[in-house]
């Protein structure tokens, strides 16, 4: 099953059009959604959650059309963290676990204690007071204290400090260890998602570049650095990306198709990405 | 609808706590208008929770919980008339246990009843602009109906004015609101998805 | 059992996996009857992704190495050594095809090929008798 299934979502705005784009969510795995500030992420999670109307398309989460009289029942299945925590802020963690309790059906209030306490966060602290960290870290608690089977995280790690983002990179990790346990997060710290992903998702002002196996993508792409010359003789169907230097050019290949004798440097995720925008241009 | 409710009056706790002194200190002060007065604030609750919700763009997380437009509109209402009946309770004893020492004016149902449904229209008018329009204006927009409302009352004492029964007044008052109250619903629920939270 | 994972290794990390369980089953040191970690326990473990893991296992199963019994999990087969062999053999063959193709690329023919053989064989005798 499907924990996402997207066929011919598009919504269009003043100055930008979102799709039209199909994606799927298989259950049991992360996907990663990449793309620079802008490309249409949040819209994109906007649009799955019905928070913002579609103009063509349909969506279906956890099997459920998002449009339907039943998709409400579905969100009590579904864990949110958005790329900033929007609780009131006379509030604390305490008062919130008391709202979230009689908002989630399945709300567990030992588990939501536990995770305040593995996060370090203090439970009657007013919300105003903590630090960008803190209500991240928070607002992933709550997240995972009702027994959701998925995770929508839109740019939840941005702006945490890199042993806070380990830290919850693991939590993630451990969350889909029920095969029935899915994760969509949307960043744009590319490094992030490489450590954790098993599909790559890249959306590039507004259009949906691929949605590929992570592993698959950096076995199949290399970097090469050559001369000109040799940049020139190559074939241009195996070339997806470059950046011309005085001294030389740096492109992204497509490793099975480039002729043998020349070095191909392992890549990273982010290379790939980086290059793919720029080859698009 | 419940998490939501314990949301904004969690949110408000402080203000809550002043504005009871509040009431017990108007409710004391032997003139009606007081705990008129009284009730109508309490008819505000709502917009400071409102205000803390637009602050804090809680709508736009809220519309992914389990919750539908319908009942994060609808427990802002709930939110006031229960402010409201709240307040007029609260005057209502007090006045009472003043009524046993023969302090001040003796309570009647009519009396609290027409200040409630004051209170009432003055949620029902402001909401919706406040859904549509933010908080801000929406501030406005009361302090402008409550000065409206008190110099009208002051020329209609003036005026001679026909005596109406108070069960033609009820009648009318039963009717208005019954269209009042789930057409201000709508329109608020309507404004909501305007505003467009995401 | 240590399983390394390199991100930095131009291998891909299906293969190192698959690579690393094979020379255990082949060693010994995976015995026949042996249960394999479920592949997504495993996943999780290592930190890499549970579609690359399945990856390696199914190789796995498809060379003989492991069969999986439905519900139960992925264990270690009998060793099969003809299997374990024609594995071997293949292997031979592949490394035999890339030194024939790079010794055309220099233009060294068949008798350079095995002048090289003989004295890297003279080598390994020289080292096995100090």
């Amino acid at each position: 099953m499907n924990a996402i299934e997207i066929r011919g979502l598009k919504k269009s705005f003043k100055d930008f059009t979102l799709g039209p784009f199909d994606l799927d969510l298989p259950e049991g795995s992360i996907m990663g959604l990449v793309g620079e500030n802008g490309a249409g992420k949040s819209t994109t999670i906007g649009l799955i959650m019905n928070a913002l109307r579609s103009d063509e398309g349909t969506v279906k989460v956890l099997g459920i059309d998002n449009k339907g009289p039943s998709f409400r029942a579905v969100k009590e299945d579904i864990g949110i963290v958005l790329d900033e925590a929007y609780y009131p802020e006379p509030l604390t963690a305490r008062k919130l676990g008391f709202i979230m309790k009689h908002t989630y059906a399945a709300w567990d209030e030992g588990l939501y204690e536990g995770y305040v306490k593995d996060l370090d966060l203090p439970m009657n602290k007013a919300f105003k007071d903590f630090s960008r960290g803190m209500k991240m870290k928070l607002a992933i608690a709550i997240a995972m204290s009702h027994k959701a089977r998925l995770l929508i995280l839109d740019e939840a790690t941005s702006g945490l400090d890199p042993i806070v983002r380990d830290e919850i990179l693991d939590v993630f990790n451990e969350f889909t260890r029920d095969e029935k346990h899915s994760i969509l997060l949307s960043s744009h710290i590319v490094s992030d998602l490489e450590k954790v992903c098993d599909y790559i998702a890249f959306i590039h002002k507004g259009r949906l570049l691929f949605c590929e196996e992570k592993d698959r993508l950096l076995e199949d792409y290399g970097i090469i650095k050559v001369s000109s010359s040799v940049y020139d003789s190559l074939d241009p169907a195996c070339i997806k990306g470059v950046k011309k230097s005085p001294y030389g050019v740096e492109a992204l290949v497509t490793k099975s198709s480039l002729p043998g004798g020349i070095d191909v440097e392992h890549t990273s995720l982010e290379d790939v990405i980086l290059f793919l925008a720029k080859g698009v241009n | 609808m419940l998490g939501l409710l314990f949301k904004d009056l969690l949110s408000i706790a402080r203000q809550a706590k002043i504005y009871l002194f509040l009431i017990v200190i108007f409710s004391i002060i032997p003139d009606a208008s007081m705990t008129a007065f009284a009730i109508v604030y309490s008819a505000m609750m709502p917009i400071t929770a409102l205000a803390y919700d637009d602050q804090s763009k809680w709508n736009t997380l809220a519309v992914m919980m389990p919750y539908s437009r319908l009942e994060l509109v609808l427990s802002k209402y709930l939110f006031g008339f229960g402010a409201m009946l709240a307040s007029a309770l609260l005057c209502t004893i007090v006045r009472s246990v003043l009524g046993i020492f023969n302090v001040g004016e003796p309570v009647t149902a009519a009396d609290m009843l027409a200040k409630m449904a004051a209170g009432a229209a003055l949620i029902c008018i402001t909401l919706p602009f406040m859904f549509r329009f933010g908080v801000e204006k929406g501030r406005l927009l009361l302090f402008g109906i409550v000065g409206i409302t008190i110099a009208a009352g002051f020329f209609l004492d003036k005026a001679e004015l026909p005596e109406i029964s108070a069960s033609t007044l009820s009648i009318a008052a039963i009717l208005a609101f019954a269209i009042l109250v789930p057409g201000s619903i709508w329109l608020s629920v309507k404004a909501f998805g305007r505003r467009n939270c995401f | 059992m240590d399983l390394i994972i390199s991100n930095a290794s131009p291998k891909p990390i299906y293969e190192q996996l698959y690579d690393q369980l094979r020379s255990s089953i082949i060693s010994g040191l995976l015995k026949e009857g042996d249960l394999l970690p479920s592949i997504r326990n495993l996943a999780k473990d290592l930190r890499i992704s549970v579609i690359t893991t399945k990856r390696a296992y199914d190789e796995l199963e498809r060379d003989g190495l492991v069969n999986t019994v439905a519900g139960k999990g992925c264990f270690v087969s009998a060793m099969n050594m003809d299997l374990v062999r024609e594995a071997e053999l293949r292997s031979i063959e592949e490394h035999l095809r890339s030194v024939i193709s790079t010794a055309r690329g220099l233009g060294l023919g068949r008798d350079q090929i095995l002048e090289i053989l003989d004295v890297l064989e003279n080598e390994e005798g020289d080292d096995e008798r100090h």
